[in-house]
């Protein structure tokens, strides 16, 4: 957790960036107190008068004074609240951009220490918890310590005496009500968690219903249910206990003070030390403390969930992916002359030093090549892809693009020439047209580049990153295709017509053809969660479309066709070797028959190059690859 | 506005609607003899209610009998003198008045919150009862997380809202009815002269909280779709990566998040200034009041007492008015959760599927025969049928292998036996008797399924194999009839080895070897078994082999099978193609015929 000091030092900073509107508003807020203060004022006043019999116009003048308060009163409250939580909502939309910028930064690590969704509700609580602090926090401070100093100054001046017989009760109340409150939180903490075991369990017999029903052990699921309920109840039955005893404390004491009010106040009206009007203006302003004293507990909370919240998300920015620093000037031509190298690549995953997965692998593709990649499940090919296209950090010197290390190069450049299509292809829950267009939207999207730009400082969110329309697009748009490709990137920009037509090449390249006729909205129609849900060899061929519409110099196809049916894969491998005119690819499989027709395959067995050649040689020699493919033409014969 | 009246009075009646035809009866039916358990206290706080308003109404009009009879003539004559004596007791009598208000205020809170939570606890775990004897099928169609909510969120939002808000909202509003009867006594002149503003007010405010609500629908809207897409970008990080469209996709969030805080700010300015009009009334009261009595008390119809007593009345009264917008929303938020909760009670049972008493520890009574005719069955109305006439019979001590590619209705045949599916056409008996005929408990003891994704509890490696049903020599004796003994010992605190969420610490080998552990320890005769289609490596193969060579042995075995040495083993083999059985006999029968399951074999 990161010092109070630093913590205190950015909330300053995020004060002082929205000083103007929280300045007009504490300023508002002043008003409104000062009014809301005023008025039992000039309600003593009138009473007075009328206790003295005046004449009406003198009370009428007052009456005019609090009407008129009352309505400003409204105004002004209404401006000072927009003026604090605006600001606390301001900060939240700021937060979350950078936050988001911040963790697309992040390896992946990062992202197996930290699933999404406990990332989520981090970033739900934590930045509600510094809107809540900038916003409500700091207003509800303001109208606490404003309404608590002014109200008893003004008692004090109406009666010192009574001030003080009321003060010391009140304060005891105060104490005994935080104390309350700190059990109650206690019993709120011991509800949650029995609550989140109960919920635990409910999940977990859910997935289990069936062995539980085929083994007869409902009858245990539901009293260890009522188990874990009955300790939700306790719980709540704690804080039943406090509620009732506690919580009406403090209204009822105001109101017992206000019992003795009437026995003291009414003794020092009678000796004339103070008048009647005096001592109902008193009454009024002990019924104002009511609201701040039970309020400034809500506040407490807000400051200190706030100040917790702020350290957590200084801990989240303070992170920093693990990744070689890239050598100024160090870039790649916009098009490959030499292409890919690999030379003795090994490498092994930290948790696992000892276990390598690649054993000294060395590889070429060159301009125009189509090499394939084979190997069992556990080979290791994942991984080299992982490593070509930067996803992991290779040694140095192991891999290299005409011959600059891709250590040397950020990975957001390597990637512009190198597309990869993963094994489990993601899609996103938007259209599939949408999906299909992501790469080359990405490629030519402008918006979003100073974001990025800012993120990639690696600054975080300290104050230097506040600074706005810092160097736009720096690092962003700099390195561009050439070439031809560079037309398509161009169309693809301008969006519309042009893009629409490359989105349906791509799809029909990708054989997604048939299936879209059956889709309800053609390449409109929403996928993912709240859409259509694809087959896995779908979803495959919508993420090839993805990646052969990106223009780029390499690209990787990692065991992508495993789901598709032999018709399809016969096709879209033709499709693949069409492709090569304009880049190479790698393309990565445990099907043979994907790789007949590459210019080389490499055979790939527990991290190591085992065999290396076209396939009608490695197809004659003995081997892994001459096993799977006999595999391969005994189950084509049987068809 | 008169159009707004009418809204306004037709809200009670959208509420009744809700109440009305919605599932909130079948909650109501449900919980009935709960509600009785505790009718002295519910009569309790419905005695205390009145008194608590009562008493809070009657401290201000002591404030006025002591100004108006003993303070103001007392200041006239100069000293306290005579009214010395009735102040004291005044102020005693006050004394008392608070602190009765405080033990009555306290006393039916906590009975109530008492009340409350216990009958939280019994809707949570009859609901929870409920789901348990679901059929398969519901679970099929509704995911864990939404069935879940009912049982978790949905109770807690309800009893929040009932025990919490509802009340504070029925005890505020009785005391401003106490309130304002009292005051209507001390000036009902006065009194109709503050109401008259209240129409005005309820005006405004509806126009505002109409507003607040709108914007604020808008505004979870946008959030849910910023929320929605950032959890998207975070799980397809890699692919966001990998494309280099990190700023695309942080342009497109930020264009979601932009619209999120716009909405939000226009649902906060609605709400500042409904804020900000509730929390003024209290002085626009004043006003009002003092302006009455201005002309009032110079006419000598009203007295600084009774102006007093309404100074502290009107601190209060707008209470309720101040809550109920906050209120509402989570009373409606309450029906919501009500209405899911009825619905999910209103869902028809498994009619197999028993009340369930203790653990059952019934015997197994021993196992005969099955026989399968003509058994068609689809999932759901309008799907395709799966299964087309499957006719099957299994004896004592066999082994039978059921092969088939996938959706040729295997895994169906296995359910429909373990009874996991009713509504099927045709016969299924067991021991000559149609299981429609059994119940769940009945099954369960003379099937045991050994299911295809093996589920593992959190809790110990003994509880894993029992159920709870038996001891630990139980376990182990099961354990060691499936050699999973060895491993087991092996584990840090052997059969007390804590197994964690889906047994996330065990190998897939290990946690099979478990669940035959399981179907053995449950002691029913025949076994089905859904055979793992995941790959284990080569050690853990040649153990699962062992185990089942056991099981074989001991028990009559319907295997749903994918391994080849399993299905080697069968004394026959049913060859299902499209739901139907389009072979069956021995292994070298059916290789030599050539037919269908000479092409399964092929295949593999």
């Amino acid at each position: 957790m990161p010092s109070t000091f630093r913590r205190l030092r950015y909330l300053v900073g995020l004060v002082r960036e929205h000083a103007w509107s929280l300045g007009v508003g504490a300023g508002f807020l002043g008003l409104t107190l000062w009014m809301s203060l005023a008025i039992p004022r000039y309600l003593q006043e009138a009473i007075d008068l009328l206790a003295a019999e005046r004449s009406g116009s003198e009370v009428l003048f007052r009456v005019w004074l609090i009407l008129g308060f009352a309505v400003a009163m409204v105004l002004t409250r209404s401006v000072s609240r927009m003026l604090f939580l605006v600001p606390g909502r301001r900060v939240e939309f700021d937060l979350k951009n950078r936050l988001l910028a911040h963790l697309l930064r992040q390896d992946r690590a990062y992202f197996l220490a930290n699933p999404t969704g406990e990332l989520i509700s981090r970033i739900n609580n934590d930045i509600n918890g510094v809107r809540m602090l900038l916003g409500m926090g700091t207003m509800m401070l303001i109208q606490t310590v404003g309404t608590l100093t002014l109200a008893p100054w003004y008692m004090y001046r109406i009666s010192p005496q009574l001030t003080l017989w009321c003060a010391l009760p009140i304060a005891v109340g105060f104490v005994v009500l935080q104390v309350a409150v700190r059990r109650m939180r206690h019993n709120q903490q011991w509800h949650m968690k029995a609550l989140q075991e109960l919920s635990d369990f409910t999940v977990e017999s859910y997935g289990g219903l069936d062995p539980l029903k085929s083994f007869r052990g409902l009858g245990w699921a539901q009293g260890r249910f009522t188990a874990l309920s009955g300790s939700v109840r306790d719980a709540g039955l704690g804080m039943a206990t406090v509620r009732a005893w506690f919580f009406p404390l403090l209204t009822h004491l105001v109101n017992g003070l206000k019992v003795l009010l009437l026995l003291v106040g009414g003794i020092a009206v009678v000796a004339g030390e103070i008048t009647i009007g005096a001592f109902t203006a008193f009454m009024v302003y002990l019924s104002m403390l009511v609201g701040p004293l039970m309020g400034a507990t809500f506040m407490m909370f807000l400051l200190q969930r706030g100040m917790t919240s702020l350290g957590s998300l200084l801990e989240v920015f303070a992170a920093e992916p693990v990744r070689p620093v890239p050598r100024p000037g160090a870039a790649l031509p916009a098009r490959l002359a030499e292409g890919l190298a690999v030379d003795d690549l090994r490498f092994a995953y930290p948790d696992e030093p000892a276990q390598p997965v690649l054993d000294g692998v060395s590889l070429r593709v060159a301009p125009g090549e189509v090499v394939g990649v084979f190997g069992a499940i556990g080979s290791g090919k994942t991984t080299l892809v992982n490593l070509l296209n930067h996803h992991l950090v290779p040694p140095a010197g192991a891999v290299r693009l005409d011959g600059t290390d891709v250590r040397d190069v950020e990975p957001g450049e390597l990637r512009r020439q190198v597309v990869t299509v993963t094994q489990e292809p993601f899609l996103f829950s938007d259209t599939l047209h949408a999906n299909v267009a992501f790469g080359v939207q990405a490629e030519a999207s402008e918006a979003g580049r100073d974001l990025w730009a800012r993120a990639q400082q690696g600054s975080g969110p300290g104050r230097e990153a506040h600074a706005r329309g810092a160097d736009r697009r720096a690092g962003g748009a700099s390195a561009r295709a050439v070439g031809p490709d560079a037309q398509v990137a161009a169309e693809a920009a301008a969006g519309g017509d042009a893009l629409d037509a490359m989105v349906e090449r791509a799809v029909a390249d990708a054989a997604l053809g048939p299936d879209l006729e059956r889709l309800p909205a053609g390449l409109r129609t929403v996928v993912g969660e709240r859409g259509v849900t694809l087959s896995g060899g779908q979803k495959q061929r919508v993420a090839f479309a993805r990646a052969i519409l990106r223009p780029c110099e390499l690209l990787i196809l990692d065991d992508v066709l495993s789901a598709v049916d032999h018709d399809t894969e016969r096709v879209l491998v033709e499709r693949i070797h069409a492709l090569c005119e304009a880049r190479s690819i790698l393309v990565v499989s445990h099907r043979v028959s994907v790789l007949e027709r590459a210019d080389r395959v490499v055979v790939l067995e527990r991290g190591r190059v085992v065999d290396e050649g076209h396939h009608r040689d490695l197809a004659a020699r003995a081997g892994p690859y001459r096993e799977a493919w006999l595999r391969q033409e005994r189950e084509r014969a049987a068809r | 506005m008169m159009r707004r009246f009418a809204r306004l009075a037709r809200m009670p009646s959208r509420w009744r609607r809700l109440l009305g035809d919605g599932n909130a009866a079948a909650v109501i039916t449900a919980m009935r003899p709960h509600f009785a358990r505790y009718r002295w206290q519910f009569a309790t706080v419905l005695a205390l209610l009145p008194v608590s308003a009562a008493l809070a109404a009657l401290v201000p009009y002591l404030t006025k009998v002591a100004v108006d009879d003993y303070l103001l003539p007392a200041v006239a004559a100069g000293e306290l003198g005579p009214w010395r004596e009735p102040l004291l007791t005044l102020v005693a009598l006050a004394a008392g008045v608070v602190v009765a208000g405080y033990l009555a205020d306290a006393l039916y809170v906590r009975i109530l919150q008492r009340v409350g939570h216990r009958l939280l606890a019994a809707l949570r775990e009859t609901v929870y009862r409920r789901t348990l004897r679901l059929p398969r099928a519901y679970f099929d169609r509704n995911p864990i997380g939404s069935v879940l909510t009912r049982v978790t969120s949905d109770v807690e939002a309800l009893g929040e809202s009932l025990a919490g808000h509802a009340l504070s909202l029925i005890t505020d509003l009785l005391k401003t009815v106490a309130f304002v009867a009292m005051m209507f006594w001390l000036s009902w002149k006065a009194t109709l002269v503050l109401l008259a503003m209240l129409p005005v007010l309820l005006v405004v405010m509806d126009f505002f909280q109409r507003r607040v609500r709108a914007s604020f629908l808008w505004a979870r809207q946008a959030l849910s779709e910023a929320t929605g897409y950032l959890q998207e970008c975070l799980a397809g990080a890699k692919t966001v990566q990998l494309y280099a469209a990190e700023a695309k996709v942080l342009a497109d969030f930020e264009r979601r998040n932009r619209r999120f805080y716009l909405a939000q700010n226009t649902s906060n300015l609605y709400d500042a200034m409904l804020y900000s009009l509730v929390e003024g009334l209290t002085s626009l009261g004043l006003a009002v009041v003092l302006w009455y009595s201005a002309g009032a008390m110079l006419a000598g119809t009203m007295t600084i007492g009774v102006l007093v007593a309404f100074m502290e009345y009107i601190q209060r009264l707008f209470v309720p008015v101040r809550e109920l917008a906050q209120q509402l929303a989570i009373l409606q938020r309450a029906l919501g959760a009500l209405d899911h909760i009825g619905g999910l009670l209103a869902e028809p049972l498994d009619p197999a599927e028993p009340p369930i008493a203790g653990p059952g520890t019934g015997d197994a009574p021993r196992f005969d025969r099955l026989d399968l005719e003509a058994v068609r069955f689809r999932y759901a109305p309008h799907q395709p049928e799966v299964l087309r006439g499957i006719d099957l019979r299994v004896r004592r001590g066999e082994m039978v292998a059921i092969v088939g590619a996938t959706g040729s209705g295997k895994s169906t045949v296995a359910r429909l036996i373990a009874r996991a599916y009713g509504g099927y056409r045709g016969s299924i008996r067991l021991n000559g008797e149609e299981i429609t005929s059994f119940d769940a408990d009945r099954i369960g003891r003379m099937v045991s399924v050994v299911h295809q994704n093996v589920f593992l509890f959190h809790g110990s490696v003994e509880f894993n194999i029992t159920l709870g049903r038996h001891g630990r020599e139980a376990a182990v004796h099961a354990a060691r009839q499936v050699r999973a003994d060895d491993f087991i010992r092996d584990l840090p605190g052997g059969y007390d080895f804590e197994v964690a969420h889906g047994g996330a610490n065990l190998s897939a080998g290990q946690a099979q070897l478990v669940s035959f552990a399981r179907a053995v320890a449950a002691g029913a005769d025949l076994v089905v078994l859904d055979e793992a289609t995941s790959s284990v490596d080569s050690m853990t193969e040649e153990l699962i082999e062992r185990a089942l060579a056991r099981l074989y042995a001991t028990r009559t075995v319907i295997a749903i099978a994918h391994r080849l040495s399993t299905i080697r083993r069968a004394d026959r083999i049913v060859v299902l193609d499209a739901g139907e059985v389009v072979e069956a006999g021995t292994h070298d029968e059916l290789v030599r015929r050539g037919g269908a399951y000479a092409g399964l074999l092929g295949d593999r």
